[in-house]
């Protein structure tokens, strides 16, 4: 059995290996670019790596994708920053503060905070998830259906706030929720929307709208706007690493960001960009600095990815305590443990302690690594604005085709894409924010599967969901983001004066 | 100048010409010469992936030649299969078919489905998995039996199993015609989140095979009441058939690798070949064993009879269910 003390000792022997470091630092420095290039993704890094994970053994195939997985999760932030284009789903938060801090001549600043802060997130997560795992994995088996369906709610009632017009941003989240609803429901498997395409029976692919969304929509709108040659250029790179006084101010924010992305985190098929937009819409709530997020402050930068990298290790948990993959990225993580004998589950915690053990430290190791390598190699990722955009946007258009191309091996997800693409310019033109759109296209199946599942569990009965008590918490809670509005909006001193004048 | 170039052009052409005809010759007399692409229909990582790639390795061997898993992953293998059947019938394009394109094949008609039985070239079924009951592990009954007298005592009982578009959905549906219980099936997005769903109390009982439910048995949060074929698993010697226990009844998913219909016969039976040697290799076999894969090989006309059989079995429950399409009722 693992011992708590073990959780960080017992599989060094197994890591302290040079093809393992090795692998480690590869999969390091891959994981922030192909995190960093917009188009490219987590999710596709992991599909091309798996195979090449065959013929290793566990701990070496483990250090490659453990450390990719969370060093793609920082890297997206790059992009988001640099290019208001996300590299990866997680980071679309980010763009909200830190494009505009770039454009404000902050880019140096804003890769430092995020940097750092994703590595706190991260870290504390990947902690948590060392030595309290047994502990997490009970409380996870106590969250069910009813819980999933309440935490897709709460992330639904915090669309409000990430979108600078409330009206808008909920036709996009309505736009998204319905496109969610194309292909095979999942509960009686009945094909929606699908015109005859069996590639549409699995539903859009996630990666080519966001893709073609942020990626080729920002370019298409660029060019509307005409060209630039390397606007930012004259930019001077200061501030990578944010003072202590200034990291200090930010503590609360962080810790609130890590509770949510923990908590986030290890509810199946969530994961980490649930995660930060749920910290960032609450952060956007309760945040003292509330009324500047979103032009470019950095408590936006550090809810969003202290809560995703956070995200990260909590998504785990399910996986190697209980055998469930999350999301895509863990069913990988899932595939590869199968494929070296290793059955996660509570029993490889008694069988394997040592095995176990190593994924913790590769885990822990694979966030110091994005750490050391973010802040010395901020200074090039910088260098990306000095590229005119004439020659950076035909790039970031042939990585956005790769990438789609990549993750199902499919031409098919080329023509969303595109589809998605030209939306996104709209929406762009327009001035529709495309978050509340990705929003809704990721919460959709999971509100509308755990809803009818939990009805045929509970024979129709709707009050379960407000009897059980965590979900009732989330879901009043929920309610209470939504109405808080209006509540706090309301004018109590004229209800007063009625009150008093009727006297 | 211009006459020599244009020479040594012509010369050139008529060089690749005949190359590429002796090529082709080469080519009919002596399949394959070169390399064997197998379209997969789901992700890489999953256990489909695994267990064609450990397949394909070993028909490499035999065949001499590369023989690659290329993913195309989407609409549960559909996608693939609708690539695969408009591919040229020269055994150099092959893909997996599973159980579940006989269910796709009667589930809903906005899909133009493949229809296995014409469609394909069946070269060899390579695998079978048992399905199994999982239930809570302090639950009061130990044995499919008794599990049965338990549903019959207290109605309205929860099974959780896959979507209604996977081969282990209607292993509760066939149980039900056979012993004449009723259950409340609740889908589930896959068989880890179902199992997780009865450990937790949600759920009475899942289907599931022994190597998904095995960690959760081993930390008693769930206990097998036993699987649906015909020998226990060489994995989990502990796992009970519910033969044993005196129910009939067997239930698998399978997989097979098929081509485009029209293969030659002389370049379909080295195929057969290399499937069939590939199967039982060591190498396969240790593999099978050690991931608790459930090992069946049935060569093409043994698989076109089981094919058959499986087509008209699934038809009559998904008719008994009301799940069939329209032209079918």
């Amino acid at each position: 059995m693992l011992e708590l003390s073990d959780s960080l000792t017992l599989g060094l022997p197994l890591v302290m290996n040079a093809s393992v470091l090795i692998l480690a630092v590869l999969g390091s420095l891959l994981g922030i670019l192909i995190g960093a290039i917009p188009g490219l993704s987590g999710t596709m890094a992991m599909a091309i790596l798996i195979p090449l994970t065959y013929s290793m053994n566990p701990q070496q195939a483990f250090s490659l994708l453990l450390t990719t997985y969370v060093a793609a999760c920082y890297g997206g932030s790059l992009g988001a920053i640099l290019l208001n284009m996300p590299g990866t789903g997680a980071a679309i938060m980010t763009t909200l503060d830190g494009y505009p801090m770039c454009k404000r001549g902050e880019a140096g600043k804003a890769i430092g905070i995020c940097c750092i802060f994703s590595f706190f997130g991260g870290f504390i997560s990947a902690l948590f998830l060392a030595f309290f795992s047994p502990i997490l994995a009970r409380w996870a088996l106590e969250l069910g259906t009813y819980e999933y369906f309440a935490v897709a709610i709460l992330g639904l009632a915090v669309i409000s706030y990430i979108s600078p017009d409330i009206l808008k941003g909920l036709i996009a989240a309505a736009f998204g929720l319905w496109l969610s609803s194309i292909g095979t429901d999942s509960i009686s498997s009945f094909p929606r929307y699908i015109f005859g395409k069996p590639e549409l029976m699995s539903g859009l692919s996630f990666i080519p709208v966001m893709i073609g969304l942020f990626g080729i929509g920002e370019i298409l709108s660029s060019i509307d706007k005409g060209l630039s040659r390397g606007k930012y250029s004259s930019q001077k790179i200061t501030g990578l690493i944010p003072k202590l006084s200034f990291l200090l101010t930010q503590v609360s924010t962080a810790i609130r960001s890590v509770i949510i992305g923990i908590f986030i985190g290890i509810i199946p098929a969530s994961g980490p960009t649930i995660a930060s937009v749920v910290s960032y819409g609450m952060e956007k709530r309760i945040g003292r600095k509330r009324d500047i997020m979103g032009t470019g402050a950095p408590e936006g930068l550090v809810a969003a990815e202290t809560a995703n990298n956070a995200g990260t290790g909590a998504a785990i948990v399910p996986l190697i305590t209980l055998g469930i993959p999350g999301d895509a990225v863990t069913a990988v993580l899932l595939g590869a443990l199968l494929l070296h004998g290793l059955r996660p589950g509570p029993a490889l915690f008694i069988d394997k302690p040592d095995v176990v053990s190593s994924f913790f430290i590769l885990l822990l190791l694979g966030n110091f690594l994005f750490l050391i390598f973010g802040l010395l190699g901020s200074r090039f990722f910088v260098l990306a604005l000095r590229v005119p955009q004439h020659i950076l946007f035909p790039i970031v258009v042939a990585f956005c085709f790769i990438g789609s191309y990549a993750v199902n091996n499919s031409t098919f997800d080329i023509i969303i894409l595109i589809v998605f693409g030209f939306i996104g310019y709209i929406m762009k033109k327009i001035d529709m924010s495309a978050a509340p759109l990705v929003l809704g296209f990721v919460l959709g199946p999971i509100v509308e599967s755990n809803l009818r599942r939990a009805l045929v569990l509970s024979d129709g009965n709707i009050l379960v969901f407000f009897t059980r008590p965590i979900s009732g918490v989330i879901i009043v809670l929920s309610i209470l983001l939504l109405l808080s509005p209006a509540i706090l909006r309301f004018d109590y001193s004229k209800l007063k004066r009625r009150i008093v004048g009727n006297k | 100048m211009r006459k020599i170039f244009l020479l040594i052009l012509m010369s050139f052409l008529l060089f690749t010409f005949l190359f590429v005809n002796a090529q082709e010759l080469k080519a009919q007399g002596n399949f394959p010469t070169k390399e064997i692409t197998i379209l997969c229909g789901f992700s890489a990582g999953g256990g489909t992936d695994v267990l064609t790639r450990k397949l394909a390795q070993n028909m490499e061997i035999f065949l001499g030649e590369p023989v690659l898993v290329v993913n195309r992953p989407g609409g549960g293998g559909l996608v693939s299969m609708k690539e695969l059947v408009v591919e040229k019938p020269d055994g150099y394009t092959l893909g997996v078919l599973l159980g579940n394109q006989f269910l796709q094949k009667y589930l809903a008609d906005e899909v133009s489905w493949i229809d296995p039985l014409e469609e394909v070239t069946l070269i060899g079924v390579f695998n079978a998995d048992a399905w199994g009951i999982a239930v809570q592990a302090d639950a009061p009954y130990d044995t499919l039996p008794e599990f049965i007298d338990y549903v019959k005592e207290n109605p309205n009982i929860k099974v959780g199993a896959g979507s209604p578009g996977s081969v282990y959905y209607w292993a509760w549906e066939a149980l039900m015609d056979m012993v004449d219980i009723q259950l409340n099936i609740v889908p589930y997005e896959g068989t880890s989140l179902a199992l997780k769903a009865v450990a937790g109390g949600e759920l009475t009982a899942c289907g599931a095979g022994a190597p998904e439910a095995d960690s959760l048995v081993r930390s008693d949060l769930v206990k097998m009441l036993g699987i649906s074929a015909e020998n226990r698993l060489a994995a989990y010697p502990d796992v009970p058939t519910f033969m044993e226990q005196g129910v009939d009844f067997v239930w698998n998913t399978w997989r097979s690798i098929v081509g485009p219909a029209g293969i030659p016969e002389e370049v379909s039976n080295i195929l057969v070949d290399a499937v069939r040697e590939a199967f039982y290799s060591e190498d396969y076999q240790n593999f099978v064993d050690t991931q608790g894969f459930g090992a069946l090989y049935l060569g093409p006309e043994d698989g076109m009879d089981f094919y058959r059989s499986q087509d008209t079995l699934f038809k009559s429950l998904m008719k008994n269910a009301g799940k069939i399409r329209e032209e079918y009722k």
